[in-house]
């Protein structure tokens, strides 16, 4: 327990104990690779129906702590649990939704913008013994428009029969965020879903992701955008190896002593900047 | 056994009904038995490797196919030694080598390519070692290089039964094997055991290999798991129709391959391996999106247009 939980840190002040209504709730921590923790001592709890933004410098170690709570990763110390479950619990039922950085994929890969998404559909088909088996076209209407409405809703539609190589970053970003919808989760985790997007797309993004909000599903999104964060996010996690604040925007944003605390320099401009 | 016998006796009946749609001359060979069986295999070799080589080029598992491929080689001896069925050496000693190249990369800093280049060549090595030692040059040129014309109706059967574990496998497991091909941290947070479908798929690999040794040979069998695939990537943009475009390439190349080596009295695995690269050059060349020469002819309209 290092650095979070100070008088100055509104909503993870006081809690020590796992809150099981929480989307989220991290305990003490530690995790990271070959030896070296990335995160030490998060303690951090996000309530379901919030959108929530996760801020903090580059090698903060916030994609790391995404894939905690995605529980691809496992922690050396300290608890994560999801909805009062274990991540991969949670995981398997296909609860939790994830949205990687899009440079990490293969867009030569042959597939449709459709195909790809409904990918995502998975977990829900597996619960059925037979439809689980049988190919995409014959999986059954539900499916298929649970993928129209994440089209729709990422404003993708009109290229959904095309080839992925054919879009553009942003494009590409609104294909994965439709892939992410599709699965129709309780909890969303976005890994930079913004970068890289041009302003209608980022417009289009904070959208979707208040309408999720307001249909009472948890969005946590990595990002750098300080001016999108301070409009749209009930909550920011300022992150730098834990958690080095926690509250609304517009009080923890104007702090000045918690942005000279993100240790970066170019972040706390952007922060002074949005302030 | 007695089902496996109906089973070829009506695929082989099917055969011979299509085959005598054709011309006498062409047609001729395979009024012989041998030339059947030596058909039915090649048509089963062929579309196997074809389906599988999808996964193996867009996994890059090119090296890992021919590591795996080489490595069956001790298994195939040491069966011979101890007088076993060669496709269960076989199946072992690719396993093991599958295994052992995810322990070297998993506890040591060792890259796979490197993993993979220490693990097949010690055990092709010991293969060779065992067959110099027990095997006369012929056995040992019948591995490497396939005999399809020789073979009999128990390899055969089990040629046709690992094939048909492989596509049934490959079919009723294609939405996860798509999500883990494409974005596997993805399918893992999905809920996927990525683990198991990567074990799942290196083990469908060394079937189909083990189920072509005798069709193409142990050194050429490789080809026959990337070069369908690859023609039929270059070809289309979708999974289902490259899957169903590479599994025609892998059948046309072993059956024109087959008929080949029996005119020009070829060994079989180099005939069909040199179909199935004229066939990737067909594409690479005329292939109406992705190939050379209608590329340069767009460019040549641009160009002459501006």
């Amino acid at each position: 327990m290092t650095s979070s939980a100070g008088p100055d840190t509104p909503g993870a002040g006081g809690l020590r104990r796992l809150d099981s209504d929480a989307a989220v709730s991290a305990r003490g921590v530690y995790a990271g690779y070959h030896g070296i923790d990335a995160v030490a001592g998060v303690d951090l709890t996000i309530p379901s129906g919030e959108l929530v933004a996760l801020v903090g410098p580059n090698g903060a170690g916030k994609s790391t702590l995404l894939r905690l709570i995605m529980g691809l990763m496992r922690p050396r110390r300290g608890e994560i649990r999801l909805h009062g479950q274990a991540a991969a619990a949670q995981r398997r039922t296909g609860a939790v939704a994830y949205m990687p950085q899009h440079e990490t994929l293969d867009w030569d890969f042959p597939a449709s913008v459709r195909d790809v998404v409904f990918s995502a559909r998975y977990p829900s088909l597996r619960r059925s013994p037979v439809r689980r088996w049988l190919p995409q076209p014959w999986v059954g209407h539900e499916h298929h428009q649970a993928v129209d409405r994440a089209l729709r809703a990422t404003d993708i539609a009109e290229r959904a029969r095309r080839h992925i190589s054919e879009l553009s970053g942003g494009q590409k970003k609104r294909v994965l965020l439709a892939r992410a919808l599709a699965q129709e989760a309780r909890l969303l985790l976005l890994d930079e879903p913004l970068v890289g997007v041009d302003q209608n797309s980022e417009a289009l993004i904070f959208q979707v992701l208040r309408d999720l909000r307001a249909a009472g599903q948890t969005v946590v999104l990595v990002t750098h955008d300080v001016s999108g964060v301070r409009q749209h996010a009930d909550r920011v996690v300022l992150f730098n190896r834990s958690v080095i604040a926690c509250g609304a925007p517009d009080e923890l944003l104007a702090d000045e002593r918690l942005l000279l605390r993100t240790a970066d320099p170019a972040l706390a401009r952007g922060l002074e900047a949005a302030v | 056994m007695a089902i496996g016998d109906a089973v070829i006796d009506t695929l082989l009946a099917g055969l011979l009904a299509v085959v005598n749609l054709l011309p006498e001359a062409v047609a001729e060979p395979f009024s012989y038995q041998f030339m059947q069986r030596a058909l039915l295999t090649s048509i089963a070799v062929g579309l196997v490797c074809g389906v599988l080589s999808c996964f193996v080029v867009l996994k890059r598992w090119a090296l890992l196919g021919d590591a795996i491929s080489h490595a069956v080689l001790p298994g195939v001896a040491i069966a011979y030694l101890v007088g076993w069925p060669f496709f269960i050496g076989a199946f072992l000693a690719g396993a093991l080598t599958a295994l052992g190249i995810g322990f070297i990369e998993r506890t040591t800093r060792l890259k796979s390519d490197a993993a993979i280049g220490i693990m097949f060549t010690a055990a092709f090595a010991l293969g060779v070692v065992i067959i110099s030692q027990v095997a006369t040059s012929t056995h040992l040129m019948h591995v490497l290089f396939g005999n399809v014309l020789g073979v009999d109706r128990t390899n055969l059967m089990l040629t046709l039964a690992a094939g048909a574990v492989a596509l049934v496998a490959i079919s009723l497991g294609y939405k996860a094997l798509f999500a883990y091909t494409f974005d596997e941290t993805h399918a893992r947070a999905l809920g996927l055991n990525t683990g198991v479908i990567h074990y799942a798929l290196i083990l469908l690999l060394t079937l189909t290999i083990v189920a072509s040794l005798e069709t193409v040979g142990i050194i050429l069998v490789v080809a026959m798991l990337i070069i369908p695939g690859s023609t039929a990537y270059l070809l289309t943009d979708r999974l289902p129709r490259m899957i169903g475009l590479a599994g025609l390439f892998g059948v046309t190349s072993t059956v024109l391959g087959l008929y080949l080596a029996f005119h020009y009295d070829v060994a079989s695995g180099g005939a069909m391996v040199l179909v199935a690269a004229a066939l990737f050059l067909g594409a690479l060349l005329f292939g109406p999106r992705h190939g050379l020469l209608p590329r340069w002819w767009r460019r040549w309209q641009g160009a002459g247009v501006s």
